[in-house]
């Protein structure tokens, strides 16, 4: 797993209002599943990458090639699901926790 | 319903259904690893998945195939990790009233799986690895399933 960006404590410990915590905008950890191809060029399987709840998900595949610049020539091929809906580019973050980014596929 | 298997697939039971006196078709399908692919030699596949999300999308096919082809019956089962030259790497079973609907759902269940399951297959054989990444397999969110 690795770590990027910085971390977003919503305890009310933390000095923030869980209200500011709760709030969409606010920024916070995404968890980030690589596979296949994808998880060879990120060496890893997964990621967690600081987000705000505003953000497009085209927004986040920016924000992926700027953690990830090695992602760059096969996110364009790539999917992108929100807790495990396929997501379109123009789709909200809102309070998504996990992103997967999925090549084209090939089972069977 | 849908599963995938970690281990060997050639003992899988297949699943104990209610005698139903109107079904008078079986189609089984297996999917084996091929050792050799217009003269390209393979070793083993290793499969990878989003499990969960997978999971939900081959429950999607069985009851698509079953509504779509009329047929009673619909079974998906996948490989994951890696799968040796002339082993099965997927079971796609089909019970129906007539051998016609099984055949098509049958072969509709295994092309949509191809293009709609997130599964991927690495290629091993002597000369390296690579992963299967197809353009005919981008998932697009035509797909997203309803909230």
């Amino acid at each position: 797993m690795t770590t990027l960006g910085t971390s977003c404590d919503p305890s009310p410990t933390s000095g923030k209002s869980l209200l500011d915590a709760d709030s969409p905008r606010a920024p916070r950890l995404c968890d980030v599943l690589f596979f296949a191809r994808v998880s060879d060029l990120a060496k890893t399987r997964s990621a967690k990458i600081e987000v705000e709840g505003g953000m497009t998900i085209g927004g986040f595949r920016a924000l992926l090639i700027a953690h990830f610049p090695q992602l760059k020539p096969i996110l364009p091929f790539c999917a992108l699901a929100g807790d495990g809906m396929m997501a379109s580019d123009t789709d909200k973050i809102g309070d998504i926790r996990t992103i997967a980014v999925l090549p084209p596929v090939s089972g069977g | 319903m849908a599963r995938f298997c970690h281990d060997p697939m050639e003992k899988l039971e297949l699943p104990k259904w209610d005698p139903d006196p109107t079904i008078g078709a079986r189609v089984l399908f297996t999917g084996i690893v091929r050792g050799e692919t217009e003269g390209d030699t393979t070793t083993a596949l290793e499969y990878d998945a989003y499990v969960p999300m997978a999971l939900l999308a081959m429950i999607d096919l069985e009851t698509e195939a079953i509504r779509r082809f009329g047929v009673r019956r619909a079974w998906l089962v996948h490989r994951l990790g890696r799968v040796g030259v002339g082993q099965t790497s997927v079971l796609a079973l089909v019970e129906a009233g007539h051998r016609k609907a099984a055949f098509a759902a049958c072969e509709w269940l295994m092309d949509e799986v191809k293009k709609r399951v997130p599964i991927w297959k690495k290629e091993i054989g002597p000369n390296g690895e690579i992963w299967q990444h197809p353009p005919s397999g981008n998932l697009t969110p035509l797909s997203k399933r309803s909230p």
